[in-house]
């Protein structure tokens, strides 16, 4: 067992972990932070994106000891209280989900993309999530979705 | 996973010290991202593990006109792709960048862990021994610089020993009238490419019309990246037209070795190849002459 | 997944033949094998280690000459079992011998690999550039012996 301590959602956690738990493992089983999936299982499909420091990661092939000392932040830590983050509001608004799996992973990405690129390019959103994959809806209404947050609505957000 | 034994090394002192005691029991652990997968699959079970993530003296991006390019191996892929130094010097490690695995990945992933895990189909490796990479490998005692087109020299195989971690990258200072350029051909944006082709050349300075130098290395197509260099002396110090480049292309044409599988036979990732030879050389043509 | 190669020793025909059917001599030129046991006329079973990059596996392979044509062919089918339960394999080989010269033979091998397990997941790409530098490395062995 080794020791870390970390910042979930912005609670501190200090605790002694097994070396061999990936990241998602800890925040959905240890944690009890369900959002945060395993797809794949291999970093390809997105589910597991979480942001680390602000940046969207696949939690599923990191491991938790390496985000020792770390802000971790999942799609439960999104919201602020009642207010839901602009990303969340869009996707309600554009109905950008089906079965909602692929969901958290999709939002954690687009609003890491966004707090980096404020008004992307429909192109630059696509290529920035190529790394979540959806089996349901065809991705049209999630890159709608993503194209509607007001960048002037940010400032609220972060 | 199975049970294993982790460190976090502070520095590369620290890293190269525990791998000296573990030896072949102890695996380094960069990004993980291809190594924290092969383990969650118990491909590879190490009994220790070695995080150099953590080294923050190996995160760096530098340049001078004397010494070149100079990337820590711990710098991650998204670090290379928003720098604004490398967008200005060397665009097609920039571009490169941009299909390489996902966002979300390259935000972790390191370019010392790409180098050493030498995938057949690696995106940074082409690139970088198209433009002449070293790369430094530091162990308890001292260290080495080797070429990179030296270091990788078989499928998933370099010359890195149990003992040491590579610590820098070093490119030479971008030469005046030099252009490259990276292109993948793969299906979907993410995948590993089916073939790809780095391309970099330096003009003569006098005669805008005559190749100096070229470096052409292709990834995924072979067992592991490399240059063809029967094609380069087809256009090394000679006037760059259509018939020297095609000939090149047949050059690679006839020397690469891909091996068919779902992405398409053999015959079909040569032909890929030869284009897309002929179109980077044309473009890193262009880039040369626009400086 | 089909493996080929083609190469030539300088040894008569005759003596290549009777060197590719002693197990525990071939057994010595193949790359990563530890052991060789004779289990039954025309059975052997060896223990053959291999590495891909970070990845090491260890092999109990059963090998049968299924069919010989006397300084022509030799046919062998076989099973392997990683002892990790990383994968298991399964072979058919063809063994083709032909005389160039009198002191020079012509080999050819043509071997159907199906791999299933985890092993499997790393693809054709793999596990043929792999079977080719195995490959090499056995010719070059063979040769060595002979000499």
């Amino acid at each position: 067992m080794e020791r870390m301590s970390l910042t979930v959602n912005g609670e501190t956690i200090e605790t002694q972990i097994n070396p061999g738990t990936t990241l998602q493992k800890f925040l959905h089983d240890t944690l009890g932070l369900t959002g945060t999936k395993e797809g794949c299982g291999e970093g390809l499909c997105g589910c597991c994106t979480v942001r680390v420091d602000g940046k969207a990661v696949k939690s599923c092939i990191i491991l938790a000891l390496q985000v020792n000392g770390k802000s971790v932040q999942t799609i439960e830590g999104l919201a602020k209280g009642e207010t839901l983050d602009p990303v969340q509001e869009a996707f309600l608004d554009h109905g950008a989900f089906q079965c909602g799996y692929c969901t958290p992973g999709m939002i954690m990405t687009s609003r890491s993309f966004l707090d980096e690129n404020p008004a992307p390019s429909e192109k630059e959103i696509r290529y920035a999530l190529s790394g979540n994959l959806c089996r349901c809806t065809g991705y049209h209404k999630i890159v709608k979705a993503v194209l509607s947050v007001d960048p002037k609505k940010e400032i609220v957000a972060k | 996973m199975n049970n294993f034994e982790y460190f976090a090394a502070s520095d590369v002192k620290e890293a190269c010290s525990l791998l000296s005691r573990y030896g072949e029991e102890a695996k380094v652990l960069a990004g993980g991202q291809s190594l924290v997968s092969m383990m969650k699959q118990r491909l590879v079970m190490p009994s220790y593990l070695i995080d150099v993530k953590g080294i923050l003296e190996l995160d760096y991006i530098r340049y001078d006109e004397k010494e070149g390019l100079k990337i820590g191996a711990s710098t991650t892929h998204r670090s290379i792709e928003k720098s604004p130094l490398i967008r200005e010097k060397f665009p097609m490690l920039s571009d490169m960048e941009l299909n390489l695995a996902s966002m979300a990945v390259r935000n972790w992933a390191t370019v010392g862990g790409n180098l050493c895990g030498a995938d057949p189909a690696s995106d940074l490796a082409p690139c970088l021994m198209a433009l002449g990479a070293q790369v430094t490998l530091a162990c308890a005692s001292g260290e080495r610089m080797v070429l990179l087109e030296d270091f990788i020299f078989d499928s998933f195989e370099t010359m890195l020993r149990e003992d040491e971690i590579m610590t820098q990258i070093q490119v030479p200072a971008k030469a005046a009238r030099s252009g490259g350029i990276y292109t993948k051909f793969a299906r979907r944006a993410t995948d590993l490419g089916i073939a790809s082709v780095a391309a970099h050349l330096t003009l003569d300075e006098s005669d805008p019309d005559m190749c100096k130098d070229i470096r052409i290395v292709l990834g995924a197509v072979d067992t592991y990246p490399h240059r063809y260099k029967r094609a380069e002396d087809l256009i090394k110090k000679k006037k760059i037209n259509d018939a020297v480049i095609e000939k090149a292309a047949q050059a690679v044409f006839e020397d690469c070795q891909p091996t068919s599988d779902t992405n398409g036979t053999e015959e079909y990732k040569r032909e890929i190849a030869r284009v897309l030879v002929i179109r980077n050389i044309k473009e890193a043509i262009a880039r040369a002459r626009s400086l | 997944m089909l493996i080929s190669e083609t190469f030539s020793v300088a040894i008569p025909i005759k003596i290549l033949y009777e060197f590719l059917l002693d197990a525990k001599q071939v057994g010595l030129c193949i790359p990563g094998c530890e052991s060789v046991e004779i289990v039954g006329e025309n059975e052997y079973d060896s223990i053959i280690k291999a590495k891909v990059g970070i990845i090491s596996t260890k092999f109990k392979v059963r090998t049968l000459i299924e069919e010989t044509v006397p300084n022509r062919l030799i046919r062998t089918v076989g099973h392997g079992k990683e002892q990790r339960n990383l994968g298991q394999f399964k072979q058919k080989t063809e063994i083709k011998l032909k005389s160039l010269s009198e002191n020079e033979t012509e080999v050819s091998y043509q071997s159907e690999v199906s791999i299933v397990g985890r092993l499997a997941t790393f693809g054709d790409r793999i596990m043929k550039s792999k079977a080719k530098t195995l490959g090499k490395e056995f010719a070059d062995a063979v040769k060595s012996k002979l000499k």
